[in-house]
């Protein structure tokens, strides 16, 4: 076999060739970091102490691509996607990969020896633009002992120290903003308990001293259920005593006859186990608006008062529908705990319910009482997390578990399967079945093997029969029903069979009552729980949520790790699921955080379109001039295809897998976020960019991000004025505060340049600004 | 930067090409722009020729779209979909009532004769009716065919991740079910990448792929990717047009090579993106009548939907067709909201109304620009659904009923297998999953030869279609003529 070796050594200086023609193999160049041989189906690769500060080593069969097989940042050796061969320990502190032989098999090594020039401000921006809505200079400047000169150590203790800092800052609970703006005659029973139990500490009274934004129910029924799920494995409605209860005695058509006989169909009232009956619901709508119903809180909605603070109508109207979103971006903008609502917008994209394929899309408390799971539980435990997304009835709806029934053989009906398929493909263990490094389990013929099959589904649909609708209640937005309380049990629904598990265990038999059900559901949560796949799966999701879409086996393994132990650097709480635990690792992963990975090729992922949008606004001051300062950005689930709540389906936006043609399906590679990054979006995204830096949110003539055709949010680019008389400050300034210092100096040429024919002072600004946010160093992570 | 000293930065980049080298593209020429290279000695097609995938998303309940009329075949359906619905009576049942259904005839292929629609599908009866329109009977996903007792037995291949939406949505869209997820690139990329390069197109500034429903699989090739529009009509890059010095800092910073691949990707399509709209704009701006989202959304009054806003934009890029230099386009529309676990009695109602009146709108204007015989419009879906009852709803399955409408269709009939609906049929996998009879393949194969992919290059665009024996290639079904 003759090869055009001249070629091949002309473009890749550093190549080891490795012919192959039956088994006689000869090994070419002389690099010192690694050697080949060929031990029988497989070549050898030896990897050595390296000797710059990032090294790849590259395969290739034929030419045609280049793929990564190990990789060293100062971490020492480790194998990469996509293939992920094994690695080893080999002799004398090496390490060793087997590479399948081939005919036609090249090797080199790619490497730089660059050293860590970004200044202790450019890291803290770009963890902040990993861990927030996106740096602000004020972040930037307060970062902890970002001054210092030894900013910088192995274990990243500052990053650390400010992860801590944040999870103990008061969650910016969204229902309780919501409910804080409410009616001031509503009683603040946070505080209260029943039967000894402080079953109101979830309760958020209204605040006077934030003023009167929102209409709201009155009156209290004394009936509250255990929401926050303290004790484990809890679910479903609790009675005064604590005790769970069973609505199969207070439900619709208990005689099961087909019709409502009387007494049937009774609200449940709590205190004293008394019902109001025959279909009355007793939601006590005692108030009245304008048109005689009863008022449904939405922010603004309370005109009249607004009227007599000398407000104008158009100043406090705000579609009910959107009150919900002006809460997201009031946190993603200006909340405190950055990282918990980070944390939870991840989580919102793992467990997710749409606008879209929600009976309800327009309301606001039963949207922000399931968002405020994730919000709890950000440093929490996952387990609290699924537990509660299974029984709230917001869920319950959108994956159609609620009012799921055992099989009646009379009628030819089944179990709804819904939800017991996506329990196990999105929310737990996914597809695969998973090594704790990511890697896929392979069976004796090489081929992936399938998690569970059709069967399991169709026994797991049993476990989800017997919830229901939570009774109505008074104290909640009411619309067709309480979806905020978490289901409630109707034991004679639900499927007491004994049921068979993925391991071949059994689950059950269980009381053929309301404490069977629970047992039953938080059995089967628990064995999912429990599974091997659980760890690796949440780990890969979590670090492409924040980091990069395409982690090497080790990072996944690491945040896995963290997973099952409870806990990042020997502390913690040592629970599995422990959310802590795992967000340090995903953001203090050496591969999180080495700059030297900057140089990588395959390191990286594309931003969400959403979170780039937020950082602008962030970092542009972008602040409301409405009456009740909310930034009420327009349709973005249209125009940049991400919006919260605005997934088009439970696989969210974009599927973990989605590979986009060119140079990441050339590496067998994938990312998540190209999926929504089409020739519409991508440029109204960029149009957005322009709208926000010249104007602010606004819409019509002013451009796309706003409802209105007047500017409701101007940006505020004082900061960056006073610099702007020295071209190079600005950019150097507009570079921190944008991409943390990672322009390129082909970047910054071609922006300079353009400079001289952009103006001066705000005129300077805007375009420069402009131009920044459509680089690639803005809108990619690496 | 510090780079190895025997390696320049300018060898260090061209090194980490390599990858790239042998599908290197001219990034600024509009003519290369999702296009492979066609072969410049081909003559271009006399005809013109559109294909339209309506894909329901979710997983329609088609078999309560097309429903037997015959009384036993009727009784069969009745009982196994829990007898007929009622909201108070038997809200767990899903049988339409005889008497509401649209009824149709079918030819004498099929084992019964009377078969109806349903209620909210007048205008799809009428199409029928008048031979423009033909179903394809059950369905599905398939790598060969099989028998229920080879499918029990696990003697022949089933497609991965049986009955899940991801799963079956992609298969749908590669024909290559036997691997789960995109890698096998779209059917519909890869016909456009075997028609280049018979000469289509040739002179194109715009891919033979167009989606007015965002990216998606079927549209993606291997080195294609569609072209996305959008109903609130044509985007630019802001002041791009407009302003030299945005003008140029944007053409330099989109021809700057990014080391990154996510960098590289994104310059790429954004390259892409920003040229197209220019040159797709500067074609529709040049119509008669130009595109204006605005007048066609008030044209379209109460009518204005989902599915119509997006399908009523087609004939206005068909009419472009010249000054885009177009004589193959297939167009993406996708409708969601179909994955019925609950309320499938009255949602799906609604869903077809909206169909029905957009295929309406969308088909009378295809008449009226006297081009129903250049096109086929087509329904895809992830899959039929249980033919029993959840309570509700019902849940994902297999095999499912679709249709083809175009002038070109023998239309008024059911083509493949109308399947036996009872409980323990030959059809029955269990719980009324119906095992699929008519593979994708062979309903692709079908458009694919209409469309003009030749029988030599069918398994470039249609993998397993030897799998499946056919007399014919070029018309495997008898659906459509040339």
């Amino acid at each position: 076999m003759k090869l055009p070796l001249h070629a091949l050594f002309l473009l890749c200086l550093l190549s080891k060739v490795l012919l192959m023609s039956g088994l006689e193999a000869s090994v070419l160049s002389d690099d010192d970091s690694y050697e080949l041989s060929i031990n029988g189906p497989y070549v050898e690769v030896l990897l050595k102490a390296p000797s710059e500060s990032l090294e790849i080593i590259e395969h290739t069969e034929g030419l045609s691509t280049w793929a990564p097989i190990a990789r060293n940042y100062g971490q020492g050796w480790e194998n990469t996607q996509p293939n992920a061969y094994a690695i080893y320990n080999a002799a004398g502190n090496n390490a060793g990969i087997d590479v399948p032989i081939s005919n036609k098999g090249f090797f080199r090594k790619l490497s730089i020896s660059s050293t860590a020039t970004a200044s202790n401000k450019a890291l803290a921006a770009r963890f902040l633009m990993q861990s927030t809505f996106g740096p602000t200079l004020l972040a930037i400047d307060t970062f902890p002992n970002v001054d210092y000169a030894n900013f910088l150590d192995a274990s990243y203790s500052n990053f650390e120290l400010w992860i801590d800092q944040q999870s103990q800052i008061a969650p910016f609970y969204h229902r309780a903003y919501f409910r804080q703006r409410s009616d001031p005659d509503y009683t603040d029973t946070s505080t209260m308990t029943i039967g000894g139990i402080d079953t109101f500490s979830n309760e958020v009274g209204h605040d006077p001293s934030l003023g009167h934004r929102l209409t709201f129910f009155r009156d209290n029924i004394a009936y509250k259920t255990n929401w926050e799920c303290r004790l484990p494995g809890l679910g479903g409605i609790y009675d005064a005593n604590g005790q769970l209860i069973d609505y199969t005695l207070y439900t619709e058509d208990v005689n099961n006859n087909g019709i409502l006989d009387p007494g049937e169909d009774i609200g449940y009232t709590g205190s004293g186990q008394s019902a109001v009956g025959n279909g009355q619901i007793d939601h006590n709508l005692s108030g009245s608006g304008t048109s005689g119903k009863p008022y449904i809180p939405r922010i603004g909605g309370h005109v009249d008062n607004a009227l007599a603070a000398g407000r104008t109508k158009w100043d406090v109207t705000l579609g009910q529908n959107k009150t919900k979103k002006v809460i997201w971006y009031e946190a993603a903008l200006n909340a405190e705990d950055q990282l918990r609502q980070r944390i939870a917008w991840a989580l919102s994209q793992y467990f997710v319910v749409g606008e879209l394929g929600s009976n309800n899309p327009g309301t606001t408390e039963r949207w922000t009482n399931y968002y405020d799971i994730f919000v709890r539980h950000a440093f929490g435990n996952f387990y609290d997390i699924l537990s509660e997304v299974t029984w709230s009835p917001h869920m319950g709806y959108y994956l159609s578990h609620m009012g799921n029934k055992k099989a009646d053989p009379a009628k030819g009906t089944f179990p709804d399967e819904n939800f017991a398929r996506e329990v196990m493909q999105l929310f737990t263990i996914g597809l695969w079945e998973l090594n704790e490094d990511g890697t896929l389990v392979l069976d004796s013929n090489g081929d992936a093997i399938p998690t569970y099959d059709n069967d399991d589904i169709t026994e797991f649909a049993k476990v989800f029969t017997g919830l229901n609708k939570p009774t109505d209640r008074a104290n909640l937005e009411y619309f067709f029903g309480n979806y905020v309380d978490p289901m409630k049990i109707q034991s004679w629904k639900h499927d007491f069979s004994t049921k068979t598990l993925l391991d071949g265990s059994t689950l059950g038999p269980f009381n053929s009552n309301q404490n069977g059900v629970r047992d039953d559901i938080e059995g089967l949560l628990t064995h999912l729980f429990n599974h091997p796949n659980m760890p690796p799966f949440f780990a890969k999701f979590l670090i492409q949520r924040f980091t990069i879409s395409n982690p090497s086996p080790a990072y996944i393994q690491a945040v896995s790790e963290a997973f099952k132990t409870g806990l990042y650097n020997g502390q913690g709480t040592g629970n599995r699921g422990d959310m802590l635990a795992c967000i340090k690792t995903v953001l203090l992963h050496p591969e999180a955080r080495e700059t030297a990975l900057s140089f990588d090729p395959n390191h990286g992922k594309l931003r969400e379109p959403i979170i780039r949008l937020m950082h602008l606004a962030r970092a542009f001051k972008i602040e409301s001039t409405r009456t009740y300062g909310w930034h009420n950005f327009n349709k973005l689930e249209d125009i940049i295809l991400q919006a919260p709540y605005g997934s088009p389906s439970v696989f969210n936006f974009y599927r973990p897998d989605y590979v986009p043609n060119g140079a990441i399906a050339d590496q067998s590679l994938s990312a998540p976020e190209f999926q929504i990054n089409n020739d519409v979006s991508a440029l109204q995204l960029f149009n957005a960019y322009y709208t926000l830096i010249n104007f602010g949110i606004a819409g019509g003539f002013y451009g796309n991000v706003g409802e209105k055709n007047y500017i409701e949010a101007p940006s505020d680019l004082s900061d960056q004025i006073i610099l702007a008389s020295d071209t190079q400050v600005l950019l150097e300034h507009l570079d921190l505060l944008m991409t943390g210092g990672k322009l390129s100096d082909a970047s910054k040429s071609v922006i300079l340049i353009a400079a001289n024919s952009m103006g001066s002072g705000e005129a300077l600004v805007k375009h420069m600004a402009y131009l920044i946010s459509i680089t690639q160093e803005y809108n990619t992570l690496y | 930067m510090d780079f190895k000293s025997n390696i320049s930065r300018r060898d260090f980049l061209v090194q980490a090409n390599c990858a790239a080298v042998g599908t290197a593209s001219l990034l600024s020429s509009l003519l290369s722009l999702r296009l492979t290279a066609g072969a410049v000695s081909a003559s271009n097609f006399s005809d013109y020729k559109v294909l339209i995938c309506l894909f329901l998303n979710g997983g329609n309940d088609s078999y309560n779209m097309l429903i037997p009329r015959e009384s036993s075949a009727y009784n069969e359906y009745k009982e196994v979909r829990g007898g007929i619905y009622d909201l108070q009576t038997n809200p767990s049942g899903l049988a339409h009532a005889r008497d509401t259904l649209l009824p149709i005839t079918a030819n004498s292929g099929q084992s019964i004769s009377e078969f109806g629609l349903h209620p909210q599908l007048p205008y799809l009866k009428q199409l029928y009716d008048n031979k423009d329109l033909a179903f394809v009977s059950n369905v599905g996903s398939l790598i060969e065919p099989m028998s229920l007792s080879e499918y029990n037995s696990g003697a022949k291949q089933i497609p991965e991740g049986l009955f899940s939406h991801p799963d079956h949505q992609v298969h749908w869209q590669t024909l290559v079910p036997q691997v789960r997820g995109s890698s096998p690139k779209g059917w519909g990329g890869r016909m456009a990448e075997v028609m280049d390069n018979l000469g289509a197109n040739t002179t194109s500034n715009i891919g033979m792929n167009i989606s007015l429903s965002g990216t998606n699989v079927l549209q993606t090739g291997l080195s294609t990717v569609p072209y996305i529009t959008d109903p609130a009509g044509i985007v630019e890059l802001k002041n791009y047009s407009q302003d030299p010095t945005v003008n140029l800092a944007v053409d330099n910073l989109l021809s700057n090579h990014y080391n990154n691949v996510y960098s590289r990707t994104l310059a790429k399509a954004n390259r892409g993106s920003i040229d197209a709209a220019v040159a797709f704009k500067e074609a529709l701006d040049g119509l008669t009548e130009p595109f204006d989202p605005a007048a066609t959304k008030s044209a379209l009054g109460e009518d204005y939907t989902q599915t119509s806003s997006r399908l009523s934009m087609i004939p206005k890029i068909m009419q472009a067709r010249g000054a885009l230099n177009m004589d193959r386009q297939i167009f993406f529309v996708e409708r969601g909201g179909w994955d019925h676990h609950q309320e499938v009695m009255l949602s799906q109602a609604t869903l077809f109304a909206e169909i029905n009146k957009a295929i309406e709108i969308f088909w009378e204007e295809i008449k009226a620009l006297g081009l129903e015989d250049n096109v086929v419009l087509y329904t895809a879906s992830d899959f039929g659904r249980t033919l029993t009852s959840n309570g509700n709803g019902t849940d994902h399955a297999w095999g499912g009923n679709h249709f083809i409408i175009s002038g070109k269709a023998n239309g008024g009939a059911i083509y493949g297998e109308y399947p036996v609906l009872a409980t323990g049929s030959d059809y029955d996998i269990g719980r009324g999953r119906v095992l699929p009879t008519t593979s994708v393949d062979a309903y692709m194969a079908e458009l694919a030869s209409w469309f003009g992919v030749p029988p030599s290059e069918m398994t470039t665009v249609i993998p397993n279609i030897n799998n499946f024996n056919f007399a014919n290639l070029s018309t495997p079904l008898g659906i459509l003529n040339p």
